[in-house]
């Protein structure tokens, strides 16, 4: 049986979801770059050709594992097998890429069968260099394709916002999720 | 030939002017130096500040003759006074600076060591920057909401109503708005979606607490109430910098008016629905609405319903209701006795109801709370 302590991100080449894993794990996270040698090479010198692995330890001791999967299509054989095991997907659309709405439309069909058995949130890099599309446009281009999830703007770099990122997809899988002793901020440093 | 540096007082109290006024003259106008404005060359005031006119009047009778730099949005009727017109660029103010240092006899150029850059990146810029995260939207700064003991509130009586009028007006007609209420002048730029106001977090949840009328009886300002103006030249290319976003101000404004109420129009037993997720990476909000907007948005629910669902205080379920209504986030929903409470077509929502979806109960904990805890950093 499946262990599901596994959050998987995923998106495009140079969405972020390396960036975004180094930002949560409290481990220098395993990376599997090399130098990009097909058309990758155009937006990235080095890109994932396996997986990015990276590890938040809970309380008691329990570990919840971050995996990112390559962004190239070649490698897709490998994101069933990566999802198994996982609570959710993260997914990382680069606003500022040709066809945004193409990237979505793929990874969401792609992974499909994993987002009907657990859970989604999207997240949109590179928004202050590119504002269009807006939020409101990949919400209804989800909403034709018969899903609800979170969608919000998110820096890769920036702890905060990936910590968010995750955390609505925690309330999107139970609204009634309760952090006993909340001081009622987002205390994410 | 003097050396001897300029003595600058800056009048007025600690706003976010006063401080970026402070680190420009401490870092980038080296001839400059802060002293109390009874030993200085010249003060510095920022007249669109609050009460900053009396101010003016009882510094100028106690220290007649003194060279005074007003800061202002329009030119002043006081004479006698240097004008510096708002939003602040560092070349016109080293002007005015320069202009009391020939006033002064201390004008030898050698020794205007001025940090001046010949671009468009002015000395000034670089201190707002510096200053910018001291006042952005700062989450544990204005943790404390005030809530009111009442239900319902009026937001046309408050900042969101002029704020939505003034958006809607700017928006139509593409025009950089001002806004005048008595506090400090709000500025609206549409073609950015960027507005501009002169005040921190702290400052503006403070007005937010009154009605625009409260306020004005309180301070006697524009008794004949609030009013919307073009902004001459307030079309420009590069807005001021401390500029935010429309939305994630509309959004904050609307939560402090609320102070726990709900909208006049939302009743606590209408269904209500969240037509998206507000972009909570981007807005002031506290950690309990990520919870209130996961069940808006999966499921129509009353905010009386929504408080007992969530078993949060009914001022967080409010005050979100609140902002995402005045940022038109949320639809009301019709109730059915039979069918989904939704106005989306039933196929759709059948879509929708395929995965799988834990009631909104509270959970006792788990895996998934130990997640939340950790990315909290608890």
């Amino acid at each position: 049986m499946a262990l599901y302590n596994k959050l998987i991100f995923t998106g495009p080449v140079g969405a972020g979801k390396t960036t975004a894993i180094a930002s949560l794990s409290d481990e220098p996270p395993v990376r599997t770059d090399a130098l990009a040698s097909d058309m990758t090479r155009k937006f990235k010198q080095d890109t994932t050709v396996a997986l990015d692995y990276g590890v938040m330890t809970l309380e008691g001791g329990g570990k919840l594992h971050l995996y990112g999967t390559p962004g190239q299509e070649r490698f897709d054989f490998m994101w069933e097998i990566l999802t198994e095991g996982g609570i959710g997907l993260a997914l990382l659309i680069d606003n500022s890429s040709p066809d945004p709405f193409r990237d979505l439309r793929f990874f969401l069909g792609r992974f499909r069968p994993f987002i009907d058995q657990s859970g989604l949130a999207i997240g949109i890099t590179r928004m202050d260099l590119k504002s269009d599309p807006t939020l409101e446009a990949y919400n209804r281009e989800i909403e034709k394709l018969g899903l609800k999830a979170p969608v919000l703007e998110v820096d890769a770099r920036s702890r905060r916002d990936v910590s968010l990122l995750v955390q609505a997809l925690l309330f999107h899988l139970d609204p009634g999720l309760v952090v006993e002793d909340d001081d009622g901020q987002f205390a994410v440093s | 030939m003097s050396d001897t540096p300029l003595k600058i007082a800056i009048l007025g109290p600690r706003t976010p002017c006063y401080d970026l006024l402070t680190h420009f003259i401490e870092h980038n106008c080296q001839f400059g130096l802060l002293v109390e404005p009874e030993q200085a060359d010249v003060c510095i005031l920022n007249l669109d500040g609050f009460d900053a006119e009396r101010l003016l009047h009882d510094h100028r009778q106690r220290n007649s003759g003194q060279p005074m730099i007003v800061l202002a949005l329009n030119k002043p009727a006081q004479e006698g006074c240097i004008w510096v017109k708002k939003p602040l660029q560092s070349r016109q103010l080293m002007d005015a600076l320069e202009t009391v240092r020939h006033l002064n006899g201390k004008n030898d150029s050698a020794a205007l060591k001025v940090v001046r850059n010949t671009d468009e990146t002015t000395a000034l810029n670089q201190a707002a920057r510096q200053l910018a995260s001291k006042h952005r939207a700062n989450h544990k700064a204005v943790h404390t909401v005030s809530v009111s003991k009442t239900k319902y509130y009026e937001p046309v009586e408050y900042l969101q109503g002029i704020l939505i009028k003034a958006y809607r007006q700017a928006v139509t007609t593409g025009i950089s708005l001002r806004i005048d209420t008595g506090w400090e002048p709000i500025f609206i730029y549409p073609h950015k979606r960027l507005v501009w106001v002169d005040a921190d977090d702290k400052k503006l949840q403070a007005f937010c607490h009154l009605s625009i009328r409260k306020f004005s009886h309180l301070t006697g300002e524009l008794a004949s109430g609030p009013t919307i103006t073009p902004e001459p030249g307030g079309d420009i290319d590069k807005p001021p910098d401390g500029c935010q976003s429309m939305e994630a101000f509309l959004w904050k404004v609307s939560w402090w008016n609320s102070a726990g109420r709900l909208p006049r129009g939302v009743k606590s037993s209408q269904l209500v629905r969240l037509k998206r997720w507000p972009n909570l990476t981007r807005l002031w909000c506290p950690a309990s609405a990520l919870q209130v907007a996961s069940l808006l948005y999966q499921t129509a629910k009353s905010p009386e319903d929504a408080v007992t669902a969530l078993a949060l205080p009914p001022a967080d379920v409010y005050s979100f209701i609140s902002a995402a209504r005045a940022t038109g986030l949320i639809e009301r929903v019709e109730e059915k006795r039979s069918g989904p409470p939704s106005n989306l077509p039933a196929e759709k929502e059948r879509r929708f109801d395929r995965r799988p979806r834990p009631e909104p109960a509270r959970s006792s904990g788990g895996f998934l709370r130990k997640i939340l805890r950790s990315l909290r950093g608890e």
